[in-house]
């Protein structure tokens, strides 16, 4: 069973410290939620993880391989996928070209074989298809194959880019922000896939989330920060109850 | 109403999805075959020249349309492709050979040009580009020894395993032939997983990134293969204007190329092909108004570039997704006829995006 370990990260913005001292570890098969109010440094945390921004200092673990500051693309090749905040979505594409993309990182042939249509890039041309279908499948994205991104609804973008991240098959699956903008239905329906895909397809997922009725279902761990510190961490009830988190939280709806 | 059957995947990927478009193909193809025995010399020298236009327009599109890097100076290419090749036919070297280096010394400006602007896009992008376009157009008119300055040079004819292409009736096949290639090696990388990687590149460099697409290398793989298509027809230009100068391969090139591409539709190759056949005609089309203007205005160099510059902006405003997304809605509406779906093409609303991540 792999790790993603994460010991000691600090990123600065000039004087601010934006994460100051941040360890945690992300096993495969369970969910670890980071929770926190705004501007406490969560998504820069998962930034530094996937490559998006060179951390301060701090080490990055995948499994026993150091990961710290290598370039996205090569994080992403070793197994670690991610979705956005603000949902990046290739818009003028279709929602099965997106997800197929997610498939990139197993790609084989040579751009050659690709301009010549050889045979090897037409059996992975499929290959690249029946990831997708099955995601497409999986998440109950069917009706939407052949639709531009750009017109869809808020929570079926939020879907496809969950499919695209899937269609990589990673190890490890960081999510920023998954439930927000979704409707009650599509949080509870997100829910039993976050549970399916750590439990039965043995991923380990790494999810900032806000709703804590979301949390609190689905996570195996808690970690809540403020201003680029981690302030408990335990199971979803420990750090509720946690004194320092409630007072973090005092006079906000969050709790 | 028209339902789409499948059932296999390799029916999504082949390159003629309907029945329907095959035959349209067919017809096509059969047309630009055998119309040279049917239409005159001028229309025969005319086609070839709209061929070479559209491999230059794909060229331009595999950069501007598909990895989204809209820059203004692929009259550059063109400008190296026809030099590379003039020059080395006039070495002695054959034709062929001559041809493919030329393709080959496109497609490594390319790379240059992609480490030039690296980490630049939008305005920057077009920007650099532009100046680049320029400094080749200097250093092909300053560089006497090998090109002949501005006093230009000659090209030879073309001459392929002892076989004069040179008659209009044989370098309209040359021409053809060509254009087919390219245009399947353009399909074949819109669907492949690299030509999706452009696309994300265009859309989202992050969300690339995040999928293990390296941006920086893709980027050049986009500029180097859009300069070595572009390169190509600037080769295979040089057979039409026989004595090339630099000035040949200027901003109003430049120009025309991303007129064309807009013109016709951005990103797709159909649309490159509509944008190279208006192109093509807008010289005459050009003349034909100059006609009624008043004679003092007439011989004036300005009216060409200010008609050139009203229709890019006529098509920026009214039809951005050119002609082809136009003949895209009405097919769309032919195909669910009963079902008038207005929504299908409304403008949508867009989500508000930061530059934070
Ligand atoms: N690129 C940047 N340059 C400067 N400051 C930044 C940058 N990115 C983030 N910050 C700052 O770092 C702090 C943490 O930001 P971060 O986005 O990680 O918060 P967050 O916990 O994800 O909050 P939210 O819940 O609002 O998403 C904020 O004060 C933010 O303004
Ligand atoms: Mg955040």
């Amino acid at each position: 069973m792999m790790k993603l370990r994460v010991a000691g990260l600090k990123q600065y913005f000039g004087g601010l410290k934006a994460v100051d001292t941040v360890s945690l570890d992300a096993k495969q098969s369970e969910i670890l939620a980071i929770i926190g109010p705004n501007g406490a440094g969560k998504t820069t945390v998962i930034n530094a993880i996937t490559g998006l921004r060179k951390p301060t200092a701090g080490t990055v673990w995948l499994g026993d391989k150091t990961i710290t500051g290598l370039a996205a693309n090569r994080i992403a090749e070793l197994g670690i996928a991610r979705t956005f905040q603000n949902i990046e979505l290739f818009e003028h594409a279709s929602v099965l070209d997106n997800i197929q993309l997610g498939f990139y990182r197993h790609r084989k042939v040579t751009l050659c074989a690709e301009l010549f249509n050889l045979p090897s890039a037409r059996a992975e041309a499929v290959n690249a298809r029946l990831a997708a279908e099955k995601i497409l499948h999986y998440l109950d994205l069917v009706s939407w194959r052949d639709k531009a991104v750009s017109g869809l609804s808020y929570g079926i973008r939020k879907q496809v880019e969950l499919g695209r991240a899937l269609c990589s098959a990673p190890s490890f699956l960081i999510l920023d922000e998954p439930a927000s903008g979704l409707t009650r239905e599509e949080t509870l329906d997100l829910g039993y896939f976050l549970r399916d895909l750590a439990k039965n397809r043995g991923i380990g997922i790494l999810m900032i989330e806000h709703d804590m009725g979301l949390v609190s279902r689905v996570a195996d761990h808690v970690i809540a920060m403020n201003e680029g510190r981690i302030l408990a961490k335990g199971s979803a009830p420990e750090v509720q109850s946690n004194a320092d988190v409630i007072e973090c939280y005092l006079g906000s709806e969050m709790v | 109403m028209y339902f789409d059957f499948k059932t296999s995947y390799n029916d999504d990927i082949r390159l003629i999805r309907r029945p329907l478009s095959g035959l349209f193909y067919a017809i096509a193809f059969g047309t630009a075959l055998f119309s040279p025995l049917v239409i005159s010399e001028f229309y025969i020298t005319e086609s070839s020249a709209i061929f070479v236009l559209g491999i230059i327009i794909i060229g331009y599109m595999i950069s501007a349309g598909m990895a989204g890097l809209v820059g203004l100076g692929h009259a550059a290419f063109v400008g190296v492709g026809a030099y590379t090749h003039a020059i080395l036919l006039g070495a002695g070297v054959p034709f062929l050979i001559s041809i493919f280096s030329a393709i080959a010394v496109c497609a490594l400006l390319g790379v240059m040009l992609a480490v030039i602007s690296l980490r630049l896009s939008g305005l920057y992008l077009a920007i650099s580009t532009l100046i680049f376009a320029l400094a080749v157009e200097h250093i092909l008119g300053s560089w006497e020894t090998l090109t002949g300055g501005y006093e230009g040079i000659l090209v030879p004819d073309p001459i392929i395993f002892g076989t004069s292409f040179a008659s209009s009736i044989n370098y309209y096949y040359l021409t053809l032939s060509a254009l087919v290639s390219v245009i399947i090696l353009a399909a074949n990388l819109m669907r492949s997983l690299s030509g999706r990687a452009l696309i994300g590149l265009r859309d989202s460099e992050q969300a690339a990134a995040s999928l293990g697409i390296n941006v920086l290398k893709t980027k050049s793989v986009a500029f180097a293969l859009s300069g070595a298509v572009t390169g190509f027809g600037g080769a295979l230009m040089s057979h039409q204007i026989f004595f090339i100068t630099p000035e040949a391969f200027n901003m109003m090139l430049s120009l025309q190329i991303v007129l064309a591409a807009v013109i016709g539709g951005l990103g797709s190759i159909t649309g490159a092909l509509i944008g190279a056949v208006v192109i093509g005609w807008m010289p005459e089309l050009i003349s034909q108004i100059k006609a009624l203007l008043p004679v003092s205005i007439r011989y004036q160099p300005g009216p060409d570039l200010v008609i050139y510059g009203a229709v890019l902006i006529g098509f920026v405003l009214f039809e951005p997704l050119g002609l082809y997304g136009r003949w895209k809605k009405i097919e769309n509406w032919l195909l669910t006829f009963p079902l008038d779906r207005k929504a299908t093409f409304a403008k949508t609303r867009t989500y508000m995006k930061s530059e934070r991540v």
